[in-house]
């Protein structure tokens, strides 16, 4: 039924007549850009709290917005801001541009390369900070397990300083039911190749991390819940959000 | 994971800021400094012809003219009138990068009370109250050349230089040491003994382009503001880093608060503030960024919970609040 649904949803994607309720409710079943011409907005509520030296130095409650476009049937576009609600509400004044491409889907593996664009409306000069290269490598394990690798692999810093950085990840996606997921992972380390070194933060310093669980209801709605913080360090760095996700 | 922190720890609001009297077209601003005895900020106002006391708590502006002056407003220069300002316990000191002049000013009198020539363009002055002097660091001939001061009458003489080479760049006295320290413009730091004038050996501060310069006396930490946007803390028994973080972009002043162990500093070409905690053993963590000011390089603290940014295009100070609690 399973294997059906995503020849449909390729032939679908391929004539550029997907429509949002065509997309699988498995995660692992999805592909890796939106199909052209698809939309899907997203709404998140979190909370994060941090410790730095022994003092709170968050405890921020905000939302972010997000709203991806399939602008072709392999590029994806993706844009995110968020606001602050708790303390000092308003626009955060940060935001994040993607463009995410299939390149290559084969039988258990899959390959859509990224680019990401941290956009800052701040006072200063410095639009953007780091660019960030995603490889995008997905390999379905099995049937319903997926492992996505080098979705940060070349962070490259190029305010303050022009830097090259190359980065470990890891996500897998476990398909728990047909319409239930879940899905971890984790930014093993990340180390400066060439350009200057922050050496206030070695690779091994953070391991941001996140498990999440979602649920895909029938009518092309995605709820999520989030637990995420540093693997290393969970009570100082810890959050929470509930996302949910609407394809259009 | 979240597409965006939540957290940034960014303020999203924006500070209020304190104008200067003539601030108009901009100022170029360059030390701040707080006068705990006075309980003012004191602004040295370049091209506005003022020094000017500021009230941290009211925000009320005394100014005393009779200095350099001028129309003209260059941004990101600061270059003209006074830019640099000391507290003598009883009189203040500044320095006129126009005149070429050391002048020591009565509050009471809101008067210059005796001057003398500098030997070159001077940047910093700072009080060495153990062997009543003013040290003035002269980056152009590579020197800091020591004034001996009477306060009573007020008198000025130059009676020394002491060659640091490669610098100095910022100037700090740790009257708790009996050092000055200042930095090398090439990733050093260095300090001299007040009483000998012996300059000592050359830490590394870390820094690609060393700037500001401040210190703990209490723990024997000495900071360095880096222009590519570090700071990092050195251990002044062993010369040692023992703290580094770079968050913002373009550095240079940094001020330290001793009450709340928290170290400010702006970063110009980003315009904000980071506020860095220090650990008692020198570690270093970013606790929050506030606002700033473009071009906006220099900054005091109260050491009661308010740092105080230079905004040169405004002619103000931008003013943060500091409400993080103090580092243990």
């Amino acid at each position: 039924m399973r294997a059906a649904r995503t020849r449909l949803l390729a032939v679908c994607i391929a004539t550029g007549t997907a429509r949002a309720e065509d997309l699988p409710p498995e995660l692992v079943a999805r592909p890796p850009t939106l199909p052209g011409g698809m939309t899907a907005l997203s709404l998140g509520v979190g909370y994060d709290l941090a410790h730095v030296l022994g003092i709170t130095v968050r405890s921020a409650t905000g939302l972010t917005l997000e709203i991806q476009r399939g602008l072709t049937s392999r590029l994806e576009l993706d844009v995110a801001s968020g606001v602050m609600v708790h303390p000092d509400p308003g626009w955060t004044r940060d935001g994040v541009v993607t463009l995410a491409y299939t390149a290559w889907r084969g039988a258990d593996l899959e390959l859509a390369p990224s680019l990401a664009v941290p956009l800052t409306a701040r006072s200063g000069v410095d639009l953007t900070s780091t660019l960030v290269l995603g490889a995008g490598l997905r390999w379905h394990v099995s049937p319903c397990v997926m492992l996505t690798l080098g979705q940060r692999l070349i962070p490259l810093p190029v305010r303050p300083a022009v830097a090259l950085d190359i980065a470990a990840d890891a996500t897998v996606t476990a398909q728990l039911a047909e319409r239930w997921a879940i899905v971890g992972g984790a930014v093993l380390g990340e180390v400066t190749i060439v350009g200057q070194t922050d050496r206030g933060v070695a690779p091994w310093h953070h391991v941001p991390s996140f498990a999440r669980l979602v649920y895909a209801s029938e009518n092309a709605l995605d709820v999520a819940l989030e637990l995420h913080g540093d693997a290393r360090d969970p009570r100082n760095e810890a959050g929470i959000a509930l996302t949910v996700a609407r394809r259009l | 994971m979240n597409k965006l922190a939540l957290a940034a720890a960014l303020c999203a609001c924006s500070a209020p800021s304190i104008p200067m009297p003539n601030g108009a077209p901009g100022i170029g601003f360059d030390d701040l400094q707080y006068s705990k005895r006075l309980h003012r900020l004191l602004v040295p106002g370049g091209r506005s012809g003022n020094l000017d006391l500021v009230d941290p708590d009211t925000h009320a502006v005394t100014a005393i003219g009779g200095f350099s002056t001028t129309t003209n407003f260059e941004s990101g220069g600061h270059d003209f009138g006074i830019t640099a300002v000391a507290d003598l316990g009883s009189l203040l000191a500044v320095s006129d990068r126009t005149s070429g002049k050391l002048a020591l000013v009565d509050l009471d009198m809101a008067a210059v009370v005796a001057s003398a020539a500098i030997g070159s363009t001077p940047d910093y002055i700072r009080w060495v109250a153990a062997t009543s002097e003013i040290w003035v660091s002269e980056p152009d001939r590579e020197k800091i050349e020591v004034f001996a001061v009477t306060l009573s009458p007020p008198t000025l003489a130059s009676v020394a230089t002491i060659a640091v080479v490669g610098g100095p760049e910022s100037l700090v006295i740790d009257a708790t040491s009996g050092h000055a320290y200042t930095n090398l413009w090439s990733g050093a730091t260095v300090g001299v003994d007040v009483t000998t004038r012996s300059v000592g050996p050359a830490w590394s501060n870390h820094c690609n382009d060393s700037r500001g310069i401040a210190v703990d006396e209490a723990r024997g930490l000495v900071f360095a503001g880096c222009a590519e946007g570090r700071v990092t803390a050195i251990d002044a028994s062993t010369g040692n880093v023992t703290g580094e973080v770079w968050e913002l972009d373009g550095i240079d002043v940094i001020d330290f608060s001793p009450s709340r162990r928290h170290l400010y500093a702006p970063g110009q070409i980003s315009a904000n503030t980071g506020i860095f905690g220090v650990s008692t053993n020198g570690d270093l963590a970013l606790l929050g960024i506030d606002d700033g000011a473009l071009y906006g390089h220099c900054v005091t603290t109260d050491d009661a919970g308010h740092a105080f940014v230079c905004d040169p295009r405004g002619g103000a100070l931008v003013v943060i609040d500091d409400t993080f609690a103090a580092v243990k």
